[in-house]
């Protein structure tokens, strides 16, 4: 360290030696007419009197100019061509324009090229110092912020009143309202506590029923009093009782499947759910319903949460995936699926940077959900507050660009797996016995029929190829021959397990031709068995990728820098091509066409086949394959290069009309092919032969013939087990989106967070505060699964603070820390950190990351019973926030809980669960590009979070009720109190609508005061007052005169159903 | 407890507070310290505030030219476009939306010097041409995004992306309304929303009392104001009973300020049910103004225009605080000429010509000019040079816009593009720019006016835009 802060300082006084050499003109020139020009037009950003130094690049001494700024040096003495400073003002780097605001005049460029030419002269002098601001300190941020370390058991607090309640959460509670003297509020009234717990654990009202009984067994007789009774005995009975009941509710609500609705809908907001990827057209995400069914039945079915976690970040990649026990279907990949819910944009002019657009989203929503940092604010600089660099945030990017989206067939992919590897199995074990049966039947052919064939025949090449087909000129990403161990990726299993290698077999699909061909060179190839696969009645991207049969059956290569113009494949038959550049998906519109591509191929031969880039160098690509209809195919290696490589050896193509010495020259060599067949092993050289020999099979040896039954026969056992093997592959697959992993890449850093300003490459790793910088060993090509293990390890201070918290947010109305998503050092403070501390240890070591344990226990505690009202004035002066939780929070339904409660009430409710999405309903005011066709006015009754969730054509009701534009976390939202609400439930169609199907409902109950109290029940859980009984009566007779009827007309009961729907205690919890 | 209380620190009585909001005390959202408690729940999140210093316009109307109108065909004349016409461009060329790049394309309008101050301006805007001392051309904007949706997003709230607050939402969240009875942003939807949908008018993360209303053209321009009983006494009936059922709920629930706020909301909807076709009605204008808008022009569009323009000054008469026109349905592709650049743009200035220059005129007679800030632009403008052979691709290098009224200096032009009208390369105005001055000029200054969301005080003008001192007077 001493020795390098000795090598700057020489280096400095150096330079300052070297100024005092500049000739007196030269030091003339730079003070008449270079400082002059740099003090009016760049001092205000690039000097130490800056108010704000821009681009760390000082240009007031010469020295701060020859180092530059945050890029590189400024200034090269003698060379203004190779200086940023003046690419910089002259203006032609689109991204680099200097001075920002107005470019210098010509005269002014020349004076400083000149000056820059005659070698940047400047006299010696002293810099100016800037007054260095605070640096990044990661190690004293980390120290000096809370959250950082890791939560510890605390010890249950002792508390005076000890008989208020023994759970530890009550005490942590309670010994903080002591220490202020305050006393907890009484129990909350049965019948709000019956509402609470219905609308915070299932998100219903209770059913009027259901209000009675509870109502019944907790008379408030039986309700224990805040001080302990002198009857102990008779007290402790009751309370058992009444917790009883209150625990048998708790457990009814957590097994109901509407449990999972209801928490589903608090986690899409986490995740920014949504089905479209808005932007202009709104292209869908197709299937993403499948995601928000995944989450509902993890949530039904208490997945632990540090699973759920590894699921969605790398649910693809677990050793063995939760298999859903109904279908088969592989559960855990459908995690994945959460990375692409966001926006994307259809035809970005600047690629890279829409890129980098997307990275940051996933990446904030990733670390707001899951931790509780925001790492997306270090994506141009370092942190402004936490301790999280601005390497960190280009460490996990990496993560992202080192995998990629699909739609996967995740229901089937499973048996799949399963059938491939038997597929592989089988075709080992037949090899021998078939290539033996082939030789049989081909020998007669070959001895007597050759040479008569006709030359419409292409033969093949006997000459000994030239060439290996690679050259220095190439770079090779994938060469199936010798692929890396990560660069066998494919989504589903078309290609097998593995390349298929020279000499082996590929099945035919029929008794008379039971083989297809031989593998003439190392390479993936398409099984047969996978021909029919097809994703049908499903949801399809946009444009031609959505048109293309790509799930199940997609090969993916290495990513790479595109250097040359082209990408090139060596391929055998037709095949679909996707240059995934910067992971640009929406290929529709007027640009970036060019990253499809499809190659016919009629004779199926090798060849390469040329997939023009030039467009793109420099960019980050890899490409994905798919087959064409039922073709067979190959893919042997992918290159780049600016023209064409030279066909490898063994591959070169046929010979037509040989002469007849060739020809029987050919047959020699030919029979030689057939006797090592009839070894069981073909080798690599003479494969190329042995597939023309079977490729002809019908010209050698006639259907019909002798020879041809025989060989029927004798590969009918095996076709049997591969037609049975085959018959077990699902052709129609479900599909969902969700991530698949890629090679690894490490993200640049990028300089101020500009994609064109890259400096050194990123190795990935988790954020250096938690992990240190040491790169984990990557056992996949992203390393995703190892990411995920860190951020579930125990010693992460917040994933489980985070989830705790934001549990502890939903069921009391704020969370430990108010700020669910930001734990940092911008959020607010734990109000009760030793609880917080004590709830994240809990919920680890005891409940085993359980959700459904951790809401039970919080909700079955005294601090979450107790009543809202404020009815203490010294606790209402002491804690006016209720930060100290002196009583409950009163609290306003969300949107979707409103409106299920309306459908709840009006009985018109659809208990459905899952499925795709009813189209939002349309009102006169949506509009804008990508509009779709509307959804029924009811949304066909089914809850809130099956409307489908198009960004830019957004419910109204539910916006006015602030459910939260998906764009990214939002795990506290808004509770806003404006006009549109009120207007909503004053006037909206669907509200009215229900109105009218709720008194139709009760039409069947004849007594007026019977239909006022099963209305206040169903609204309220409650019955009415008798005030308000009478009140209701007089409304509905009076309503009646004024229409001209009778209070039997079901219109009067439909108008005070209108009334009870606005009552505020329909849409607050108290 | 603390609902309204974005203003104060120490808790007060609840029912000083309440006195308090209802008089519309407080200041404006200088620091974001109380930003994340829920004041948006305040009955009063909408009543002004004082802004930073003495606001030179009161209300802004943001004539929104949605697609991007050609600079070079507008406001800012290039006679060596028309020199090099059909010749190879000039400068580099930039990648542009479509890639189909073609030759100089010089204007087929002409351009006349008007005014006292002579502003050029083409044969597109005859009448806005009258007005044009009243107008700060701004010659120099330049925009991050060459795609629609992003620049739209990125115009009306500062970032490229969905999901942030629009500038409507932001100048009611930092100065709130004057009205009671109508939101503070209004959109005047014309038939186009533009792309990236009414996200452009959203509040984002903040309250959603801040959201731009969408206001349509017709008889039912606001969503669920009408009330669906058959007489209006079926519906008073119905609030009687609620709110004396109301009242009960707050004997039985305690006396929070959620329930009361909530329950004077009713009080505001009601009255919007007024005030909103009260707006509406225009039939005491009379007709020379009307003639001055072009309403009932021949021209459809022009005619919907029109209605959208007195709209816009019926609400600033009322104190609505930010008002954005959307351009009417029926000129083709907007200003989004990629083709039939020729026939396009004079659709769609036939369409807004009249209307602006009359609502510039009715502002002006009626003394309201001076606090009303006009701004008049698109999300970018146009390339010099043809798409194909007769359009223009979108240009976020260099366009125009302009501003007038509410303390801009008008007869004023500020910056230039390049020889070729291609790029800006003289005081160039960033969106951001053009954010913070709109906001000095409401009297906020746009560092100070922030909002703490994602772990960060996040502002209109993220951590740029400079105030346009030159074009203030």
């Amino acid at each position: 360290m001493a020795c390098l802060a000795g090598a700057l300082v020489v280096g400095i006084r150096d330079a300052a030696a070297q100024t005092s050499a500049f000739p007196a003109e030269d030091l003339e020139f730079f003070e008449k007419r270079v400082r002059p020009l740099l003090a009016e037009r760049c001092y205000e950003c690039h000097s130490a009197s800056a108010k704000k130094l821009k681009g760390g690049l000082l240009l007031d001494s010469r020295a701060a100019a020859l180092k530059g700024g945050d890029t590189r040096p400024a200034v090269v003495p003698g060379q203004p061509d190779k200086s940023l400073l003046l690419e910089a003002v002259r203006y032609g780097n689109q991204d680099l324009q200097m001075p920002p605001k107005s470019r210098l005049s010509d005269a002014e460029v020349a004076t400083l090229a000149e000056w820059v030419k005659r070698g940047a002269p400047w006299p010696a002098e002293a810099a100016a110092q800037r007054a260095s601001g605070k640096g990044f300190d990661l190690q004293q941020r980390k120290q000096t912020h809370w959250s950082w370390t890791p939560p510890r058991a605390e010890p249950v607090p002792a508390v005076k009143n000890s008989a208020w309640s023994a759970a530890p959460v009550d005490r942590f509670i309670l010994a903080k309202l002591e220490f202020k003297q305050l006393t907890p509020a009484p129990a909350a009234d049965p019948r709000a506590l019956l509402r609470r717990l219905h609308f915070d654990l299932i998100g219903l009202p209770p059913s009027p029923e259901d209000a009675e009984a509870f109502a019944r067994v907790l008379s408030p007789s039986l309700l224990p009093s805040v001080t302990p009774s002198p009857a102990g005995q008779r007290e402790g009975e009751t309370g058992r009782r009444r917790e009883s009941a209150i625990a048998s509710v708790v457990d009814k609500l957590l097994a109901s499947p509407a449990f999972g609705e209801r928490w589903a809908r608090h986690w899409l907001d986490l995740v920014r759910y949504a089905e479209t990827r808005g932007h202009e057209f709104e292209p869908p995400i197709p299937n993403a319903y499948h995601y928000r069914d995944y989450v509902i039945r993890a949530l039904n079915a208490d997945v632990p949460y540090n699973q759920f976690v590894i699921e969605h970040l790398a649910g693809d990649l677990v050793a063995k995936p939760r298999i859903n026990p109904a279908t088969g279907g592989n559960e855990s990949v459908l995690g994945t699926g959460f990375w692409f819910l966001g926006e994307e944009v259809h035809s970005p002019v600047d690629i890279r940077q829409d890129e980098c657009d997307r990275l940051d989203n996933r990446l904030d929503v990733m670390s707001k959900t899951f931790l509780g940092m925001t790492v997306a604010c270090a994506r141009c600089h370092d942190h402004k507050f936490d301790a999280i660099s601005q390497r960190d945030y280009y460490a996990l990017a990496g993560f992202l660009i080192s995998s990629t989206y699909r739609q996967v067939p995740f229901t089937a992919m499973e048996t799949h797996r399963e059938i491939a590897a038997q597929l592989v199995q089988l075709r080992s074990a037949e090899q021998a016995k078939l290539l033996q049966a082939a030789a049989r039947a081909l020998r007669p052919g070959v001895t007597t029929t050759l040479l008569s064939l006709t030359n419409t025949t292409p033969f093949p090449s006997t000459q000994p190829a030239t060439g290996t087909g690679t050259s220095p000129s190439l770079r090779v990403l994938v060469d199936y021959a010798k692929p890396g161990p990560k660069d066998w990726v494919q989504d589903g299993w078309a290609f097998g397990t593995r390349p298929a290698q020279p000499g082996e077999i590929i099945f035919g699909d029929s008794a008379e031709r039971p083989l297809t061909g031989l593998v003439t060179r190392a390479a993936a190839v398409r099984d047969p068995a996978f021909n029919r696969l097809a994703a049908k009645g499903v949801e399809r991207d946009v444009g031609t990728l959505g048109e293309w049969e790509r799930s199940g059956q997609t090969l993916r290569t290495p990513d790479t820098t595109l250097t040359a113009n082209s990408l090139w494949y060596l391929v055998r038959g037709p095949v679909r091509a996707y240059a995934a550049v910067d992971s640009h998906l929406i290929i529709k519109g007027p640009l970036h066409g060019a990253l499809l591509r499809e190659f016919k191929d009629e004779r199926n031969r090798w060849r390469w086949v040329e997939h023009p880039l030039a467009a793109y160098r420099g960019h980050r690509v890899h490409a994905e394959f798919n087959p064409v209809g039922t073709a067979p195919l190959a893919i042997a290696m992918v290159v780049q290069a600016d023209t064409k490589p030279e066909l490898p050896a063994g591959l070169a193509g046929p010979m037509a009309n040989p002469p007849a010495a060739q020809l029987a020259a050919l047959r020699e060599k030919l029979l030689g092919v057939i006797a090592e067949m009839e070894s069981g092993r073909v080798s690599a050289e003479t494969a190329p032969l042995a597939d023309w020999l079977i490729q002809n099979l019908d010209q050698l040896c006639p259907p019909g013939s002798a020879e041809s039954q025989q060989l029927a026969a004798a590969a009918k056992p095996a076709l049997a087990r591969h037609a049975e093997l085959a018959a077990r592959i699902q052709p129609v697959s479900v599909v969902a989106p969700a991530m698949l992993d890629g090679s690894g890449v490490d993200e640049f850093l990028l300089v101020r967070g500009q994609p064109r300003n890259p400096a050194g490459a990123t190795p990935r790793r988790f954020l250096e505060a938690l992990s240190g910088t040491e790169v984990p060993k990557f056992v996949t090509g992203s390393g995703r699964l190892e990411l995920a293990q860190q951020l579930i390890d125990p010693a992460n201070p917040f994933t489980a603070r985070a989830i705790v918290n934001r549990v502890w947010h939903h069921l009391f109305g704020r969370g430990l820390v108010p700020t669910v998503d930001n734990l940092g050092v911008l959020g607010q403070p734990p109000t009760h950190r030793e609880l917080l501390d004590h709830l994240a240890v809990h919920f680890v070591r005891d409940l085993n990351w359980s959700v459904k344990a951790l809401i039970r226990e919080l909700v079955l505690t005294r601090a979450y019973q107790m009543a809202s009202t404020p009815n203490d004035a010294r606790a209402e002066q002491l804690d006016p926030e209720n930060e100290l939780l002196h009583r409950a929070n009163l609290r306003r339904l969300e949107g979707e809980a409103i409106r299920d409660a309306v459908l709840a009430v009006s009985g018109r409710l659809d208990p459905k669960i899952g499925g795709p999405s009813v189209m939002v309903h349309l009102t006169p005011f949506m509009d804008g590009r990508g509009k779709p066709g509307s959804g029924p006015l009811d949304g066909a009754g089914r809850r809130s979070l099956y409307t489908s969730v198009r960004r830019n054509f957004l419910p109204p009701m539910m916006l006015a009720f602030d459910m939260p534009i998906p764009f990214t976390t939002m795990g506290r939202r808004n509770v806003s109190n404006v006009p549109a609400q009120s207007l909503i439930l004053m006037n909206d169609p669907f509200i009215v609508e229900q109105t009218r199907v709720w008194a139709k409902r009760l039409a069947s109950v004849s007594e007026p005061a019977e239909r006022v109290r099963q209305m206040y029940l169903a609204a309220f859980s409650r019955p009415p007052s008798e005030p308000e009984l009478q009140d209701a009566l007089a409304f509905v007779s009076a309503q009646a005169e004024r229409l001209g009827s009778t209070s039997a007309d079901a219109r009067v009961w439909a108008d005070l159903g209108h009334v009870l729907f606005n009552v505020k205690e329909f849409i607050y919890l108290n | 407890m603390a609902r309204c209380g974005r203003f104060q620190s120490q808790p007060l009585s609840r029912r000083a507070w309440l006195a308090g909001c209802a008089n519309g005390f407080g200041t404006l959202a200088l620091t974001s310290l109380l930003a994340d408690k829920a004041f948006g729940s305040a009955a009063n999140s909408l009543a002004p505030r004082t802004p930073h210093h003495s606001p030179r316009a009161r209300s802004v109307i943001f004539l929104y030219m949605d697609g991007g109108p050609s600079q070079v065909d507008t406001f800012d004349p290039k006679p060596r476009l028309t020199a090099e016409h059909g010749k190879p461009f000039g400068m580099k060329m930039e990648p542009t939306q479509f890639n189909n790049n073609g030759s100089t394309l010089g204007s087929p309008w002409e351009f006349q010097p008007h005014g006292q101050s002579g502003i050029p301006v083409s044969s597109l805007f005859p009448h806005v041409a009258q007005c044009v001392d009243d107008l700060a051309v701004v010659r120099s904007m330049t925009s991050n995004f060459s795609e629609h949706t992003n620049a739209n997003y990125f115009l009306h709230t500062g970032s490229g992306l969905q999901g942030r607050p629009s500038m409507g939402a932001w100048a009611g969240y930092g100065l709130g309304s004057e009205n009671a009875d109508l939101p503070g942003f209004v959109v005047l939807n014309g038939g186009l929303i533009p792309p990236g949908g009414l996200d452009n008018f959203n509040s984002g993360f903040l309250p959603a009392t801040y959201q731009g209303s969408i206001f349509k053209p017709g008889v039912n321009p606001v969503a669920n104001v009408i009330p669906t009983e058959a007489k209006p006494e079926q519906q008073d009936a119905k609030l009687a009973l609620l709110r004396r059922l109301d009242a009960g709920v707050v004997a039985r629930f305690g006396p929070h300020d959620a329930l009361e706020s909530a329950i004077a909301n009713y009080e505001l909807a009601y009255r919007m049910q007024t005030a909103v076709p009260e707006l509406m009605d225009v039939r005491g204008e009379s007709d020379a103004t009307r003639r001055m808008y072009g309403i009932g022009s021949p021209n459809r569009m022009t005619a919907v225009f029109a209605e959208q323009c007195l709209l816009a000054r019926r609400l600033v008469e009322r104190g609505v605080r930010f008002i954005e026109l959307t351009c009417p349905d029926g000129a083709g592709d907007r200003w989004d000429q990629h083709s039939n650049l020729r026939d396009g743009h004079e659709k769609n200035s036939r369409a807004v010509d009249q209307p602006i220059a009359g609502l510039l005129r009715d502002l002006k007679g009626r003394g309201l000019l001076d606090s009303t800030l006009v701004v008049w632009g698109g999300e970018f403008g146009r390339t010099p040079f043809a798409q194909g052979t007769n359009g223009r691709d979108h240009n976020p290098f260099g366009f125009t816009m302009w501003l007038a009224g509410g303390g801009v200096k008008g007869g004023t032009i500020y910056g230039a593009t390049d020889d070729y009208g291609y790029k800006a390369v003289e005081d160039k105005v960033a969106i951001h720019d053009l954010h913070a001055t709109m906001l000095h000029l409401l009297g906020i200054q746009h560092e100070h006016l922030t909002f703490r969301f994602s772990g960060r005080d996040i502002r209109l003008t993220d951590v740029h835009g400079e105030v346009i001192q030159a074009i203030l007077c």
